[in-house]
């Protein structure tokens, strides 16, 4: 029978795996935001003005036809299609996708943008559920509104695939507000690698306690709310650390779906945006991963971190838990249909460390992280683990991981500098201790969840509480 | 250095750090953890520690620092900059302000410089003048020229930005160096500079070197060389002609019809003859701007019924554009085409042609044909409101 010492010894050797693991995970999350620091210091990433105002006359630029799938979008929606208009780009036009909304959103948009039935044909067939009518402004700007029967965000991107005429095609939430130059900052690696670049994302940031006019964010702010602040810091972490250094290494696997842009060509050629999944965006980059360009090379998938989109984060557990449960699930759905790229060096770094780094220290990240701390407390309670390797655990944990995330915020700092105050800037380094010590591991639990249901197949989207945009007065 | 190039470094460097980091857990551990807490199991974590938390202190103290020294610095810059934008409007108006501000220089030098360069901008002929005697009399335009070779892109940013407002005797060399830089936005803004200057030899040197370079700096540059077409097609567009090189003379044509202008060009026909579909249609998009409808009415018509879909629909789009009548037998053929872009730019074509043409759509439309009937009554429709929606492709 085994003796109290053996079992102990097992349980420090399994403790000391996990202090490996969590070492590793957060040494390789140190390496990825080093990599991110040297690619941005002294880059701009934002285009210059006077560039910008010569692009904006320049017929060589390609077109982009902007995508925004809306259900139930009624809070937003309007200021949304206005910063969408507003965009600075010699052509494009916009293409809101209703798809099956059971509230306003349809009429919101006929009565503010004075919409017809329009005669106006797909020139793409790609599947699509039934489309209701598609309509156009009566004014002189360039909107086009696709009604269709819900049938999900993959769904109605591919009719509006169907129906857009540029060589580029954005796909933005309607939820979200673009910067003004956003779409020609975004568009700049297809003008650097026209033949090679197949898609590119730009950065989102959270818009929640900024101020908006006319559809364009006016003030920029921390958010007042707590767990607003915790996912602002997440979100500087896994953009400025994670997706520059894996876009540099032509690694990267999310284009997030609230801001993309896509050659439409390949899109198509892909097959379009997979409806069979909560997690199209990543889906679809893994697929634009597997195409060739005309000289043989992988195509790229770039990163651009200066162009920026505001969404709205949840500010309520319930909707948060939602959304990080189907992030769990659409990720791992991706990963587990393009399995077979793994470890294959036909994909270069995509297949020998982007896509192991992501399955072992993101998919399978809360499971280990969450069973370690599971494994010490017991180990602690029970006397089976001596305290200083509990301590070792913790302090690997919980240590690093605000030493990250606090580099992160001074990466922000050094490069982009978007929230202008000293004040938000405190209360980003409290939120950063904060997301350290219960934030990581509440999403941990939710993350754990998404991969139950994933083996559970449900494919449920959840339904997302939305907020009206926070205005200024006009009198301001 | 190409992007490939420095991804690599960077990932180098990456590791690099994360190897100092581990090292220095190490040392600390065995030199001063180990001595500290008497136990060696207590030392890592123990040292893991303390070099975390003297990190995270140094990161928050530096964030803080720097937020509160550039708030400061703005303060201070917000309290000099009126009296500086006087003296530099007199200096610009010719009394001599040099005495007066080099005083200045020794605290706040940074103040002085950026507050010049933006006056500059603004100002043009002998103000501009006096402004660029005086920035090299403060030595600010050594530090300039020092600054486009730094390491730093920002600071290579800035210096060519300065340089490109002083004279192309005092810039040139710079200015040329920094055309080869890494980084995209530095190398439009030299060459901007360089094309800006005047200066004929430039001009036609940085045509040349622009054919070279990606679609943003072509894109770019295409902008500033508008307005010097005449003597670019009268020197050294020629001259690229006549050396063959199909892949420049295609690039070189983009550019040209990006200007949108007429322009007389001789021999451009024969890039037609014997390129691929993409090429010819990059060779016909010209065709507004160097020939009349009359001469090229055969060319076009030809090019309605070529196999390449690019070509056909750029022909359809120059019909369209001439209002050639006697396109739309050619047309009416298109518009039965099993590609929904082609029988859409021909029914596009077609609306803009007349009574003929529209009868042709009507017909279309009546005939319950289900792509080319669709095409037409959207065409008809874009045609009857007036507005062009999304129509590039």
């Amino acid at each position: 029978m085994m003796q109290f010492a053996d079992v102990s010894n097992i349980f420090t050797i399994v403790e000391k795996w996990f202090i490996f693991y969590v070492c590793v995970d957060n040494g390789l999350q140190f390496m990825l935001l080093a990599v991110g620091f040297f690619t941005l210091h002294g880059k701009r990433g934002r285009l210059s003005l006077p560039e910008i105002e010569t692009l904006m006359k320049s017929p060589l630029l390609p077109g982009v036809s902007v995508l925004t799938p809306a259900y139930n979008e009624e809070l937003t929606i309007c200021d949304s299609v206005r910063s969408m208009l507003m965009l600075r780009h010699p052509s494009h036009e916009v293409i809101v996708i209703n798809d099956g909304s059971t509230d306003r959103t349809l009429s919101l948009l006929t009565e503010e943008f004075r919409l017809y039935r329009s005669s106006r044909i797909p020139t793409g067939n790609l599947p699509t559920s039934a489309i209701h009518g598609v309509y156009e402004s009566l004014d002189s700007i360039k909107l086009v509104v696709i009604d269709k029967e819900n049938r999900g965000k993959a769904d109605a991107l591919n009719a509006g695939l169907n129906h857009s005429r540029m060589p580029l095609v954005g796909a933005v939430d309607s939820d979200s507000l673009l910067e003004r130059d956003a779409l020609i900052g975004v568009s700049t690696p297809f003008l650097e690698d026209p033949d090679n670049t197949v898609a590119t994302g730009g950065i989102v940031r959270v818009i929640n306690g900024c101020t908006v006019k006319h559809g364009l964010v006016q003030h920029i702010a921390a958010p007042k709310s707590l767990l607003a602040r915790l996912q602002v810091v997440e979100y500087l972490r896994a953009f400025l650390g994670g997706r520059v250094a894996l876009s540099s290494m032509n690694s990267l696997m999310i284009i997030s779906g609230a801001f993309g842009l896509f050659k439409r060509q390949a899109v198509v050629e892909a097959g379009g945006f997979w409806t069979n999944t909560v997690g199209e965006d990543m889906e679809l980059v893994l697929r634009l991963h597997r195409q060739k360009g005309p000289d043989g090379r992988r195509r790229r998938v770039v990163f651009v971190p200066e162009p920026v989109c505001w969404t709205q984060v949840p500010e309520k557990m319930d909707v948060l838990k939602l959304q990080r449960n189907r992030w769990q699930r659409g990720a791992t759905e991706s990963i587990f249909r393009h399995r077979h790229m793994m470890g294959k060096p036909a994909w270069g770094t995509l297949g020998l460390f982007g896509l192991p780094y992501f399955l072992v220290f993101e998919l399978f990240a809360p499971m280990i992280e969450m069973a370690g701390y599971a494994f010490t407390i017991f180990g602690l309670l029970f006397g089976l683990i001596v305290p200083f390797i509990a301590l070792e655990f913790f302090v690997v944990s919980v240590l690093f991981s605000l030493f990250l995330s606090l580099s992160a915020i001074m990466l922000e700092e050094l490069t982009t500098r978007r929230y202008p105050s000293v004040k938000d800037l405190g209360s980003l380094l409290v939120a950063a201790l904060l997301e350290c010590l219960f934030y990581r591991q509440m999403t941990a639990l939710w993350r754990i969840k998404g991969m139950l249901d994933f083996l559970r197949r449900r494919k449920s989207w959840g339904k997302m509480d939305r907020q009206s945009f926070v205005k200024v007065p006009e009198a301001a | 250095m190409s992007p490939n190039t420095s991804a690599k470094s960077y990932l180098w460097y990456g590791t690099g750090l994360l190897a100092a980091d581990v090292l220095l857990v190490w040392a600390l551990e065995r030199i001063f953890a180990v001595r500290n807490t008497h136990s060696v199991m207590l030392a890592l974590p123990f040292a893991f520690c303390i070099l975390h938390l003297v990190a995270i202190a140094v990161l928050a103290v530096a964030m803080i620092y720097r937020k509160a020294a550039r708030e400061i610095f703005d303060a201070r810059a917000r309290v000099l900059e009126p009296d500086l934008q006087s003296r530099f409007t007199d200096h610009a108006y010719g009394t001599d302000q040099s005495a007066a501000l080099k005083p200045l220089l020794a605290k706040d030098a940074l103040i002085v410089e950026h507050s010049l360069v933006q006056f500059s901008l603004l100002m043009k002929g002998q103000g501009r003048e006096h402004l660029c005697e005086l920035a090299t009399e403060l030595g600010f335009t050594a530090k300039w020229s020092r600054e486009c070779t730094s390491g730093n892109a920002e600071r290579r940013r800035a210096g060519v930005v300065a340089l490109s407002l002083m004279p192309l005797s005092a810039s040139r060399i710079s200015l040329r160096k920094a055309l080869h830089d890494r980084d995209p936005e530095i190398q439009v803004l030299a060459a901007r500079a360089l094309v800006q200057s005047g200066d004929q030899a430039e001009l036609q040197d940085i045509f040349v070197f622009s054919l070279s370079q990606t679609l943003r700096i072509r894109a770019c540059l295409t902008e500033d060389f508008r307005r010097h077409a005449t003597t670019l097609c009268a020197t050294v567009v020629p001259k690229i002609l006549a050396t063959g090189d199909k892949k420049q003379i295609i690039i070189m044509f983009e550019m040209l019809g990006a200007w949108r202008r007429s322009i007389h060009l001789e021999g451009w026909k024969q890039m037609f003859d014997g390129s691929s579909g993409s090429n010819r249609a990059v060779v016909l998009r010209l065709l507004p701007y160097v020939s009349s409808p009359d001469e090229a009415q055969a060319l076009l018509l030809g090019a309605l019924s070529d196999e390449s879909q690019e070509v056909k629909i750029t022909a359809a789009n120059i019909v369209s554009h001439w209002e050639l009548s006697a396109a739309v037998p050619a047309l009416s053929v298109l518009l039965a085409d099993s590609r929904p872009e082609v029988n859409r730019a021909a029914a596009q074509a077609l609306s803009r042609l007349g009574s003929v043409g529209q009868q042709v759509l009507e017909e279309a439309v009546l005939g319950h044909m289900r792509r080319s009937g669709g095409a037409a009554l959207e065409a008809l429709e874009y045609f009857n409101t007036g507005r062009l929606v999304g129509t590039a492709i």
